[in-house]
């Protein structure tokens, strides 16, 4: 998988810096005070850092550490003990190619240009950590069923390789999901869950509802494929 | 040349405070990966087991210490802990997912003062680290830092007002390091602090500060928390450093001028071959060959 889903556009507000796992990789996800989106490798090459603790300065994120300045190319450009000081160009961090589509930021560590055909004009509904693989959602979602009183559905329609979604019709709603699974280390995955159709609020709780019991139940499923 | 593990044996490390009412008469701990026993007696003696097999004890500034060599080399020397005018304050154990050296390192540095301690040990815009002087003491093949000075808005308990600290910092053995601070009480002596490490194994360790006081205002408690609030803010740098181990050779990672006593720090374990904690190149492609 080259491109990777890391979250929703919205919940990385200007200013802000999340970490993601990408295929076991660290990495820093920030957008500077103009809206710019970044993601590097997680790590302060001056004493090893993890730059997702940092904080944005304008347009620079800084390492909590020692405060060190990287512009958005990834380039040292401020050192705090040393405020006269024109830091070397050779200090810099290794930098992955990142883009937003359909309300959700995408990261390709192979830095190939691209990304997944799918997904315009969707809704972000949720984002939510599962644990357990991806392969287990998977399953049990072949054959779900709520138990809850509302009874919504969720019906298999079809996946989509090249992003890792799996489109689904959730009934009686009659509402169509896009699930789009990021993988993580440990038996652990996020499912970012987008709205194909424009939904009421109260369609929104029965969805998430429904998403809640996806989720327990490929928690709890017997070990077979962990 | 002796194997990392066979080198680090050498030394005295400390296992817990001389004074803890909460400790067990049995207490179980972990040093250089060895389970080990710290036997409190009736007569406020010690004893260390590991496998039944008894290690050396002593007791020095205010810890408990033990080596599980025969013959470990002598425990390094802190004159202020004869200067009984002083406070003495064993502060406790910070457990540390970190390796040990990293934690020294941590110690060693000044310019994190304004980001990691804000507000407390420093403050920005004062970020500035002016030059200083690093040497190695030859006699006792030790790391000596002086002339070193940074502001710092609350540099102790005692402190009202900012002041520029000035310190000297002292690293007598891989795992211990002391600093030497202006008094904000007095002009004339210095306040000691001093970390000594106590490495569980590779990447995981407790520190034991221990501070030497002329402070006769502040009640221990506090004093106490003080210096758990700044270890506890080091604790979150560490265990989000990467890789875990202190990596030893030039170019793994980028110092600075500020970063004078680290990098001595690194080459002066690199020649004593100190490398218990340490990452070389050597070990990282040997990791990597091996994945």
């Amino acid at each position: 998988m080259d491109c990777v889903a890391v979250g929703f556009s919205k919940n990385l507000q200007n200013g802000r810096v999340m970490r993601a796992l990408v295929n076991e990789k660290d990495i820093v996800l920030w957008r500077s005070r103009s809206g710019q989106l970044s993601a590097w490798e997680n790590r302060c090459p001056h004493r090893g850092m993890r730059l997702s603790h940092g904080f944005v300065r304008g347009e620079a994120l800084a390492c909590m550490y020692h405060g060190w300045h990287y512009d958005s190319e990834g380039k040292c450009r401020y050192i705090p003990a040393h405020p006269d000081l024109d830091p070397p160009t050779t200090i810099g961090i290794e930098k992955y190619f990142s883009f937003e589509k359909g309300g959700i930021i995408w990261v390709d560590i192979r830095n190939k240009t691209g990304g997944p055909p799918i997904v315009e004009n969707l809704i972000p509904i949720r984002s939510m950590e599962f644990h357990c693989k991806v392969e287990r959602v998977e399953r049990v979602l072949t054959n779900f069923e709520s138990p809850s009183s509302h009874k919504s559905t969720i019906r298999f329609y079809h996946v989509d390789q090249r992003a890792n979604t799996v489109i689904v019709k959730i009934k009686p709603l009659g509402k169509t999901l896009h699930l789009i699974f990021q993988e993580l280390p440990n038996f652990r995955c996020f499912l970012h869950a987008l709205s194909a159709d424009k939904c009421e609020v109260g369609q929104y709780k029965a969805i998430s509802r429904c998403l809640d019991h996806l989720r327990r139940e490929s928690e709890t499923q017997l070990d077979i494929l962990k | 040349m002796k194997c990392k593990l066979e080198r680090a044996k050498d030394d005295w490390y400390p296992i817990g405070m001389l004074t803890d009412n909460k400790r067990s008469k049995h207490h179980a701990t972990r040093l250089l990966g060895f389970d080990i026993v710290l036997e409190t007696k009736r007569d406020g003696t010690f004893s260390v087991f590991c496998d039944n097999e008894p290690w050396h004890v002593m007791a020095a500034y205010g810890h408990v210490w033990t080596s599980p060599s025969k013959t470990p080399k002598p425990l390094f020397d802190v004159p202020e802990a004869e200067e009984y005018d002083r406070r003495f304050v064993p502060c406790g154990e910070v457990h540390v997912n970190c390796s040990p050296l990293r934690a020294v390192e941590n110690f060693l540095d000044i310019a994190h003062f304004p980001f990691v301690h804000t507000d407390i040990l420093g403050a920005e815009p004062h970020t500035e680290v002016m030059p200083y002087n690093v040497k190695i003491d030859e006699k006792n093949d030790e790391i000596i830092a002086t002339k070193v000075k940074f502001f710092q808005p609350q540099a102790a308990k005692s402190a009202s007002d900012g002041i520029i600290t000035d310190y000297i910092y002292r690293v007598p053995s891989p795992m211990n390091a002391l600093l030497y601070k202006t008094c904000p009480s007095r002009d004339e002596v210095r306040d000691v602090i001093a970390i000594f490490v106590q490495p569980l194994d590779e990447d995981n360790c407790a520190v034991w500060p221990w501070m030497a006081l002329y402070d006769d205002q502040s009640s221990m408690a506090d004093m106490i928390e003080f210096q758990q609030l700044i270890f506890l803010q080091d604790r979150n740098i560490l265990e989000n450093q990467i890789p875990k181990r202190l990596p030893i050779d030039p170019k793994m990672e980028i110092p600075t001028r500020a970063d004078l006593t680290s990098v001595a720090y690194r080459r002066w374990l690199k020649k004593n071959a100190a490398l218990y904690g340490a990452l070389t190149q050597m070990t990282e492609k040997n990791l990597e060959a091996k994945k």
